[in-house]
């Protein structure tokens, strides 16, 4: 089953339009969402989460369509995003409580420790939290009513390496249980790289990779060649190039790759950069 | 809906201690001179403490974080009017206190009393009516502007209003039948909420 389905959603806003058609994210995995600023990954999330209805289209959670006031399946999904807060005027045990009250199966014990685990202050007002000490808190919340979807809009966003781990070892530990499933998003590839099972790169509103991380670096390959070797490949065989002072970089499906090309390493981030040139020639 | 009640109680409990002590002052002014208007003013500050949950809730982002919760819209719509029904309640129980007392010092009469609970409830419940759909609609920031401009002109009106009647030497008085009148705010309240859910229902963050 899958955890997430969007069936052709659409989203516009002047002159953006977002369009996802048979975006999946199968229940059991951590999904990486990457893209670049305004690229639609946080309205995708707000659509998620009912935040923004869409224009078109429709959602299916858990293998069912969700309408706007979708209270059960929220039930279900702790969730992290960048301009929502708990409020401002309450200290980590008061907001313990206000939740205690929202989620049916709110686990007390479990925030707790995940208060103490993560260093959060108890006493403290949230105002007076660090945007850091925020995002903690917010994933206390979103890890301890037994969610069984995470939707995560740039949660490692501003936290220190040694925090940055152990939130991913958190998330790790979270889809232990074969039912339980992350979508995140992040600026921060390395991140997802070390997490993820699947790739979702959304730029200028569409999907145009969805695949299996282990898959991406059997399936692509980034070759380097000098400048006059690239004018000669076939155009539509490049997925995306950079230029550099001594050659060309480019990116290409395996077996579109020639053989006087020199095949070279590449991480996420690197793919992210030449998928978005793609194809152009700077 | 409890919830979001408790999180405006610890919010109001921090928040609010000098509000209420204003409150307090203008409903004792009110008794002392004997004059409305500073009673609808201590009124309108209470009715006010909600609205201002929703500005912080703005400021601070709650609005969006709610929304992500597990909780209806109408819920949160609710919770505010609840949260206002609530503290006008506060507002008439400070004034009966206070009314008792000045009543007993044979300061006041009990029909003043009722008359300034008329006006309290008149007051109280329009304020809500108008002004919370208008915050929940454009947000508290342009709202206000539009708050201002509804309000300034009801408060100076009632000021005027009680100034003539007093230069004029009218007793103020008032009986059970003028609580018939009421039933206009509550229809406006009714109608509010019924308009507020539909702004928020249609909302996009």
């Amino acid at each position: 089953m899958d955890a997430i389905r969007c069936i052709g959603l659409k989203k516009k806003y002047g002159d953006f339009s977002l369009y996802l058609d048979n975006f999946v994210v199968p229940q059991g995995t951590i999904v990486g969402l990457i893209g670049e600023n305004g690229a639609g990954k946080s309205t995708t999330i707000r659509l998620l989460l009912s935040l923004t209805s869409a224009d078109e289209g429709s959602i299916e959670l858990f293998g069912e369509a969700v309408d706007r006031c979708n209270v059960r399946h929220k039930d279900l999904i702790g969730f992290v995003m960048e301009d929502a807060w708990p409020s401002a005027y309450l200290n980590a045990i008061q907001t313990g409580k206000v939740m205690e009250k929202v989620y049916t199966r709110w686990d007390a014990t479990c925030y707790d420790k995940l208060l103490d685990r993560l260093s959060i202050p108890k006493e403290k007002l949230f105002k007076q939290f660090s945007h850091g000490m925020k995002m903690k808190l917010v994933l206390a919340i979103a890890l301890s009513h037994h969610a069984k979807l995470l939707i995560l809009d740039e949660p490692t966003s501003s936290l220190d390496p040694m925090t940055r781990d152990e939130i991913l070892s958190i998330l790790m530990e979270f889809t232990r249980e074969e039912d339980h499933t992350v979508l995140i998003s992040s600026h921060i590839i390395s991140d997802l790289e070390k997490i993820s099972d699947y790739i979702t790169y959304i730029h200028q509103g569409r999907i145009i990779l969805n695949s299996e991380k282990d898959q991406l670096e059997q399936d692509y390959v980034l070759a380097s060649c000098t400048h006059q070797q690239s004018f000669d490949l076939d155009p539509s065989t490049i997925l995306g190039r950079k230029d550099t002072p001594y050659g060309a970089k480019v990116l290409m499906k395996c077996e579109h790759v020639p053989d006087f090309m020199q095949r070279q390493q590449f991480n996420l981030e690197e793919m992210m950069i030449l998928l978005a040139k793609g194809g152009t020639i700077r | 809906m409890i919830a979001l009640m408790l999180k405006d109680w610890y919010v109001l409990v921090r928040q609010s201690k000098f509000t209420m002590a204003i409150v307090m002052v203008f409903t004792c002014i009110g008794f002392m001179s004997s004059t409305v208007y500073y009673a609808a003013i201590g009124t309108i500050v209470c009715v006010m403490l909600p609205l201002t949950t929703m500005a912080y809730d703005q400021m601070n982002h709650w609005d969006q974080f709610v929304i992500g919760l597990p909780i209806e819209r109408k819920d949160v719509v609710k919770s505010k009017y609840v949260l206002a029904l609530l503290a006008l309640s506060v507002s008439i129980l400070m004034l009966l206190v206070f009314g008792l007392v000045f009543f007993l010092l044979k300061r006041i009469t009990l029909e003043t009393i009722l008359f300034m609970i008329w006006i309290q409830l008149f007051a109280g419940m329009f304020f809500i009516s108008v002004n919370y759909p208008i915050v929940i609609k454009l947000g508290f920031e342009r709202g206000r502007i539009w708050y201002l401009i509804i309000t300034i002109p009801i408060v100076s009106l009632a000021g005027i209003l009680n100034s003539v009647v007093n230069s004029n030497g009218v007793s103020i008085s008032a009986s059970l039948g003028n609580f018939i009148y009421l039933i206009i705010p509550i229809l406006m309240l009714i109608g509010s909420y019924f308009l507020s859910v539909r702004f928020l229902e249609n909302k996009d963050y």
